[in-house]
């Protein structure tokens, strides 16, 4: 008997070191790439081919931390985030009204807000929207607008949405006209997040991040008008 | 609480009973995912254990403890859907998912043949799952860890080797740990199934 659980006892040992050694968690062999993550949102009910006209703001907004010197953050890869926008959303059917063209009697169905993170353990939450998007003067074309305003993101819970340790691209697609005047907020009818590492090469993070923008539009067919 | 007793009685009862025989066994646990279970990963797992003993308060029945781990893990390239009151959406990434369960089981088994020879048992367990759920995605990591009240009804063959006191065991069990908690996605049903298949050596001896 006492040999028998001397033996069954140093077989279990045995088997729970071997198990333990190889970890219950398998990583699979991870790569890079493997982090890279899209998510789309779109607003239910949302008829998208009324929509045949974008304006795509030509900056891509910095989310900081309080403190945070915004002049620190790569830009390297602006001109490239944008032009990825833009040639994945005329794909789609859209006519471009550039910023400079936009006025009174020139407005756009929807425009096309484009922002990033890139610093460690960031709440980013609805509040930030005003702050950042303010400036551009194409809202004044539209009744109701003024100090105060937010977007609204009815898919991002609890009023914050991720913290992140890494690189992300948010673009956002508004309809300036469907707004919310009570609450002072701009219902948001598209949107995209894009999460990476950013510990890559600089040949590698241009390519992941084209392939991200070109998957958020795949994975959104619900965005073509043509 | 009514998990507790059952498990207390089995336990004295074991421990208190005119005993003939007692069989500890260690097998190597093959893991096939069921129902909510298999949506969330549909791979089979080869990578299990379980250690177990067994002490006969009867010639023919015996009753005993046992400990297991079954571990399910699936790399996942399909996209996720949400659909949300006011709002879908759609994500895609690579998931890694796992599952890792400790079934602490309290058995009761009844066997049709002699000590010696071939044996036939059938009967079950019923005691507590721990159960970690974990999904990876992207940089992110969600985790649920929840205590489950579980049964695990069994069947399996002794087959004696040589000493008659070595037997090679084959068990087929199905689990069924009950909700409890919620699940990663929030899901108020978090109950797990599986079958497994368990193959080892049992070694046996009187007291």
């Amino acid at each position: 008997m006492k040999k028998q659980l001397k033996r069954l006892l140093i077989l279990s040992l045995f088997t729970i070191i071997t198990f333990s050694i190889n970890s219950c968690y398998n990583d699979y062999g991870l790569t890079t790439q493997d982090y890279d993550l899209v998510s789309t949102f779109f607003k239910k009910g949302v008829d998208f081919k009324k929509f045949q006209t974008f304006t795509l703001l030509d900056t891509v907004m910095r989310v900081t931390n309080d403190g945070e010197d915004p002049s620190n953050v790569d830009t390297r890869y602006d001109n490239q985030i944008l032009n990825d926008i833009e040639r994945n959303i005329k794909n789609f059917g859209y006519s471009q009204i550039r910023q400079e063209d936009v006025d009174s009697t020139n407005l756009p169905s929807v425009v096309i807000l484009v922002s990033s993170v890139s610093s460690t353990n960031y709440a980013y939450s609805p509040g930030y929207w005003w702050g950042y998007w303010g400036w551009y003067p194409g809202w004044s074309y539209y009744p109701g607008y003024g100090s105060g305003w937010g977007g609204y993101y009815p898919w991002y819970p609890g009023g914050t949405v991720y913290s992140y340790t890494t690189g992300s691209i948010f673009i956002e697609m508004v309809d300036p006209t469907d707004i919310d005047t009570e609450n002072r907020r701009v219902n948001l009818q598209w949107g995209a997040g894009i999460n990476g590492l950013t510990d890559d090469s600089s040949q590698n993070l241009s390519r992941r991040i084209k392939e991200a923008i070109d998957q958020s539009f795949k994975q959104s067919p619900y965005l073509r008008i043509n | 609480m009514k998990t507790k007793i059952i498990i207390l009685s089995l336990c004295l009862f074991t421990v208190t009973a005119f005993s003939q025989e007692f069989i500890s066994d260690f097998t190597w646990n093959f893991g096939f995912t069921a129902d909510k279970l298999n949506e969330y990963i549909p791979n089979n797992s080869y990578t299990g254990f379980g250690i177990e003993g067994r002490r006969f308060f009867q010639k023919n029945i015996s009753g005993g403890l046992s400990l297991g781990w079954n571990i399910f893990d699936q790399r996942i390239a399909e996209p996720i859907t949400i659909d949300q009151e006011g709002f879908g959406g759609t994500v895609s990434g690579t998931q890694v998912r796992y599952v890792n369960a400790f079934p602490l089981l309290a058995n009761l088994h009844y066997y049709v043949g002699k000590r010696k020879d071939f044996r036939i048992f059938l009967g079950g367990g019923v005691g507590v799952y721990y159960i970690l759920q974990r999904l990876d995605l992207g940089v992110w990591q969600l985790e649920s860890n929840n205590w489950h009240f579980g049964l695990a009804p069994e069947a399996g063959i002794l087959v004696p080797l040589g000493d008659g006191q070595t037997h090679i065991i084959v068990t087929g069990r199905y689990n069924h740990a009950f909700s409890s908690g919620k699940s990663i996605g929030g899901n108020e049903d978090n109950s797990y199934s599986y079958w497994s298949l368990n193959f080892g050596f049992a070694f046996s001896s009187r007291m």
